[in-house]
């Protein structure tokens, strides 16, 4: 579709760097910056316009349609999920331009019944911690599904900056000696990926952010526990037992020397993951009512 | 500043009886949370370390917990206490066999692939609404929602998510400063900082990733019951000032980020996410 192109100034005044900048990012860095556009300037503006028919600013719908150039320019596969969903968002917009309101009735999740919601109560009130794993192995299909759950788990942006380490201890024995939970067959690492957030503070015009800034503060440590919590569910409905660990430095510096991994990635907590013949205990939590500071 | 800025040195936990009683009540009941869920347990359930010196130590944190006059039909204190006779249950196969432990353990059924199904769809098809009806939630759907979060996984079970619950109708505009018009709900999510002073490890990460696994185990939680929400994190220095006047908060209470949450009035295209396999950076 031909549309009208804005002038490098205007590119520049809007989003901070000229094309030189953005095809200068790395891949990863270039689908960072790509997404969080799309994210705070056209999903949340495409979505309200459709709920209020508040028009857009009248030349969003250009600019950010040349990032869909730019990407063609940086010779990326339109499979990806940035484009595949940038590409949703520029349907919408294009069709709201003319007027026509799409209808958002066929991507209605479908909802659970009572008795669904039932099934996941019980799933969910019977998660508990494990400390001694029977040895048994864990099939590939269950591991995968845990890291999908992970990645689908709420992250800021949804800019998707976690990476994951699937460990049999059978490949890498000791690796994880520190850990206070025995004998899990698999060790499932979260890791802090940062190239994606150096691109977003060059594109702000941030120069020299400590490295550790990117994964220990904001929102990446909220992205972490998101992710934790949906990995222990996933591992819970997949029939396994878990248990959450610790990051240590001897483990971090193990995994490096192992497995040759960039500076950029930072590894911030594992999961022991197998079965158990451990009775399972439910600790006990706090009633909301002792919980809520105020309520208006 | 953002609340969640502040990081700061690991100290030592508390060494000592006298130690112990120069802390707030606050601060103890999470010195007592981390022995017991976390240093007691993992030795006992593993049957190493050091039985008796534990033992001790167990024996003498019940005794603070009684002489500072907190009440002994408290959750922490009864598990504690069942588990501390548990240990020296000479009659158990082992410690969480053991008939102290029976009101805590659970039955270990079998998930069925209903209920593993109710769950990934859960998982796959939750997303963000920022678009709701002027309808209220029942109060017993937002207890429901959030006990979800108090559920979620939580470093040494320190137990220190708070919430601020506010119908936007009846406080208009009092989180005015977020990027999307208000939800007709909102919950705020705030974490008792002392939980982190008084353990061994301060750490700041870890406390935040606590109240990051609460806040999505409620969107979780939404989304199975029928609603619907959007996660924000504050981006106006105005807010906290704002809110900690308004609700009274302190400063040993961190806001950390908010849920906007009502009968949703628009299904917005799903999110997309990347495939595992270009996400797995290491499989052996």
């Amino acid at each position: 579709m031909e549309r009208e192109k804005p002038s490098k100034k205007e590119f520049w005044a809007y989003f901070n760097q000229d094309d030189d900048f953005y095809m200068g990012l790395s891949d990863i860095g270039f689908r960072t910056c790509f997404h969080a556009r799309i994210h705070h300037n056209l999903e949340i503006q495409v979505n309200h316009a459709l709920n209020t028919g508040t028009k857009f600013y009248p030349k969003r719908i250009d600019l950010m349609y040349h990032w869909m150039e730019l990407w063609d320019k940086k010779g990326l596969s339109h499979d990806l999920p940035e484009y595949r969903f940038a590409e949703q968002m520029f349907r919408m917009a294009f069709a709201f331009e003319k007027g026509i309101v799409t209808d958002l009735a066929p991507f209605a999740p479908k909802r659970l019944t009572e008795e669904e919601q039932k099934a996941y109560d019980d799933v969910l009130y019977s998660m508990h911690e494990t400390h001694v794993f029977n040895g048994e192995p864990v099939s590939d299909e269950d591991l995968d599904a845990i890291v999908d759950a992970a990645l689908w788990a709420a992250n800021g942006g949804n800019l998707q900056p976690l990476r994951f380490m699937i460990i049999h201890e059978s490949a890498a024995p000791g690796l994880f000696a520190e850990s206070a939970a025995k004998g899990a067959p698999v060790h499932l690492v979260v890791c802090y990926e940062t190239e994606g957030r150096h691109a977003l503070a060059a594109m702000g015009g941030r120069k020299d952010v400590p490295e550790e800034s990117f994964f220990s503060h904001r929102n990446s440590p909220l992205d972490a526990g998101s992710a934790l919590m949906n990995i222990e569910l996933a591992a819970a409905a997949c029939g396994l037992s878990y248990s959450r660990q610790t990051m240590t430095d001897e483990i971090k510096a193990r995994l490096r020397e192992r497995f040759k991994t960039p500076d950029t990635l930072h590894p911030l907590y594992y999961v022991e993951l197998g079965y158990s013949d451990e009775p399972a205990l439910r600790l006990p939590r706090p009633a909301v009512r002792d919980t809520v500071w105020a309520v208006i | 500043m953002w609340d969640i800025h502040e990081k700061y040195d690991k100290t030592q936990k508390p060494a000592s009886r006298e130690e112990y009683l120069k802390l707030c009540d606050a601060e103890f009941r999470a010195g007592f949370r981390a022995f017991f869920y976390d240093e007691f347990l993992n030795n006992v359930c593993l049957g190493c370390g050091d039985l008796p010196a534990l033992l001790d130590e167990a024996d003498c944190l019940l005794g603070l917990w009684r002489e500072r006059g907190l009440s002994e039909t408290d959750h922490d204190f009864a598990f504690a206490k069942s588990l501390t006779m548990a240990a020296k249950d000479k009659e158990a196969e082992t410690p969480l066999k053991s008939v102290f432990m029976a009101p805590y353990v659970i039955e270990k059924k079998p998930v069925t692939p209903e209920a593993r199904e109710a769950v990934m769809r859960v998982i796959h098809e939750r997303r963000s609404v920022r678009a709701f009806h002027d309808k209220d939630i029942p109060d017993e759907l937002l207890a429901k929602i959030l006990a979800a979060g108090l559920n979620a996984a939580h470093s040494r079970n320190l137990q220190s998510i708070r919430f601020i619950l506010v119908n936007e109708n009846h406080e208009p505009w009092v989180f005015r400063g977020i990027d999307i018009p208000p939800g007709h709900h909102h919950i705020a999510v705030l974490q008792d900082d002392r939980c982190y002073q008084a353990s061994e490890e301060k750490d700041q990460m870890q406390r935040i990733m606590d109240a990051g696994a609460a806040t999505e185990c409620m969107l979780l939680a939404l989304h199975a019951y029928g609603v619907d929400g959007a996660w924000l994190t504050y981006n106006d220095e105005e807010q906290f000032p704002r809110l900690r006047e308004k609700f009274a908060i302190p400063d040993y209470m961190r806001i950390v980020d908010l849920i906007e949450l009502g009968w949703g009035c628009q299904t917005p295209f799903p999110p997309q996410r990347p495939a595992v396999e270009e996400r797995v950076v290491v499989r052996v």
